[in-house]
């Protein structure tokens, strides 16, 4: 039976260290020529190993400037503070590299150039959805302007027509002849008089002046606005689209050949309507309101202005 | 600072480097002072008795532990796990540098060196310098492996441990490195035969 080795072949470094050639075992030198060709081979190495040693002990030791440990402490130092101050880095480092070739590294997740491009894209989007927003906003009030004019004109040109036609081409009608309800087209517009209207339009358009046009126009969006506004009410507007026109005509400027409301007519259509018992002071309040708008917008009128101006 | 001071020097490398962890400047300093000295000394051999590189070398050593002193493996040896590091950025070194150095070496080795020191007395700076030519062809792991085994003598186990292989890989590393020295350094044994080969 073979005797096991009691020795793995690296370990010849104990035995080098420990004793020389000669100084080996019978078992230990059988161990040794194994791997090393012989007494020559095996004596330069432990020859080596020992100037080896006794360099390593005649070396002197390099020594390290203070600097450096200080530097290395700062470094340790700088790493303990509050951890919110290297994530900032960190970001504002991936954000922004020192490297343009790092806007766009390797890794997906860390693509400053796809951060940028995205925050572009966002501020972007955010801008144009602010706009529309704006824009929105915007129709929405010029929707709503617009919305009257369609209710201006329709209702404004045959109800122009039937307060001239009524207040200054014609005489007021006495009070028993026409009631209070028959005078609904004075300011409000409907089917029947619609109709009358346009047949009067035809046949002597109106001329010149087209102020009463704007009083009866919006008195007649007042009263679509005011759906609940009872045909009383809306019969004492005839009185103050005329007032409107006889203050016109009084200023001199329009119309020779007309008939001119006077006071007392107006006087006969407020007893009517006060015949009736049904006009309240707030109607009043109203009508003086409304004539001091109209005032105010014959005023405002350039032509009229103008006329004026030539009267003088 | 006395008493404390005391109980950092006497403390071990694992513990002083759980300290570390926990922000201890103080352990930070001591594990810096207890193995600064091995480590200049052991770059200083590895990377070509650069004096001004090893103190680079150090110096990156220590911020990164500093940066992050997590990366510490705590179930493996400090030691060890020091000088693996070390090990690895001498690697690195090797890697763009080796080329270099070895016409370096080419060009400073000659024949005139061997007639010097083909004598019985044995010039310890020639030694110093032509060991170091030496090593320097050898593959890195075997140099590593001889310069932390014969000077900073750290045992087989934790040359091991520092390079994450066997105890009988390190030993034959050893063996065949010092093997292979002997044969080409063989003109400065007194008692071999010089026959005129380098």
């Amino acid at each position: 039976m073979e005797r096991r080795e009691h020795y793995d072949p690296e370990d010849i470094e104990n035995l080098l260290q420990e004793r020389s050639y000669d100084e080996l075992l019978e078992e230990e030198r059988a161990y040794v020529l194994r791997h090393i060709s012989g007494r020559a081979e095996y004596e330069a190495m432990r020859q080596l190993l020992g100037q080896v040693r006794e360099d390593d002990r005649r070396r002197e030791p390099i020594t390290v400037e203070p600097e450096i440990r200080d530097t290395i402490m700062a470094a340790f130092r700088a790493n303990q503070r509050p951890q919110w101050r290297i994530w900032l880095n960190s970001i504002g480092g991936l954000l922004w590299p020192k490297e343009l070739s790092a806007m766009w590294n390797e890794n997906r997740l860390l693509r400053p150039a796809l951060a940028f491009a995205s925050l572009a894209l966002l501020i972007v989007a955010g801008v144009w959805m602010i706009q529309s927003a704006t824009n929105n906003k915007e129709s929405a009030q010029v929707a709503e302007l617009k919305k009257e004019e369609p209710a201006k004109l329709k209702v404004a040109e045959p109800s122009v027509p039937a307060t001239e036609n009524q207040s200054v081409f014609e005489p007021a009608p006495p009070p028993t002849q026409q009631p209070a309800g028959s005078r609904k087209d004075v300011g409000i517009t409907t089917g029947a008089t619609r109709s009358f209207n346009e047949v009067e339009m035809d046949a002597a358009p109106v001329s010149g002046n087209a102020q009463p046009l704007e009083v009866a126009a919006d008195e007649s969006v007042a009263e679509k606005k005011d759906g609940n506004l009872d045909e009383r009410r809306e019969g004492e507007r005839a009185p103050i689209t005329t007032d409107a026109v006889t203050r016109q005509s009084a200023a001199g400027a329009t119309q020779s050949a007309t008939h001119v409301v006077t006071e007392e007519e107006l006087t006969v259509n407020t007893s009517l309507a006060n015949a009736t018992g049904k006009v309240t002071k707030a109607v009043l309040k109203e009508k003086a309101e409304r004539s001091a708008g109209i005032s105010t917008t014959l005023g405002a009128n350039p032509e009229l202005l103008a006329l004026i101006g030539a009267g003088w | 600072m006395g008493v404390f001071g005391k109980e950092y020097t006497t403390q071990s490398d694992e513990r002083l480097m759980e300290l570390v962890v926990r922000g201890d400047e103080r352990a930070f300093g001591a594990v810096y002072d207890r193995y600064h000295g091995r480590l200049l000394n052991y770059f200083h051999r590895m990377l070509w008795h650069d004096r001004e590189r090893s103190k680079d070398m150090l110096q990156d050593l220590f911020t990164k532990l500093a940066q992050r002193p997590t990366s510490y493996d705590p179930s493996r040896p400090f030691q060890t796990w020091i000088f693996s590091v070390a090990n690895n950025m001498c690697k690195n070194a090797y890697r763009h540098e080796v080329v270099v150095r070895a016409a370096a070496v080419e060009m400073r080795a000659g024949p005139d060196r061997v007639e010097a020191t083909n004598g019985i007395g044995v010039d310890h700076e020639l030694f110093r310098d032509r060991l170091q030519e030496e090593l320097e062809k050898l593959d890195p792991d075997h140099k590593a492996t001889f310069v932390m085994r014969h000077h900073e003598d750290m045992a087989i186990k934790e040359i091991a441990l520092a390079f994450g292989c066997s105890e009988g890989t390190v030993k034959s590393r050893l063996f065949y490195t010092l093997k292979k020295l002997a044969e080409r350094m063989k003109e400065f044994n007194p008692n071999a035969v010089y026959h005129g080969k380098a």
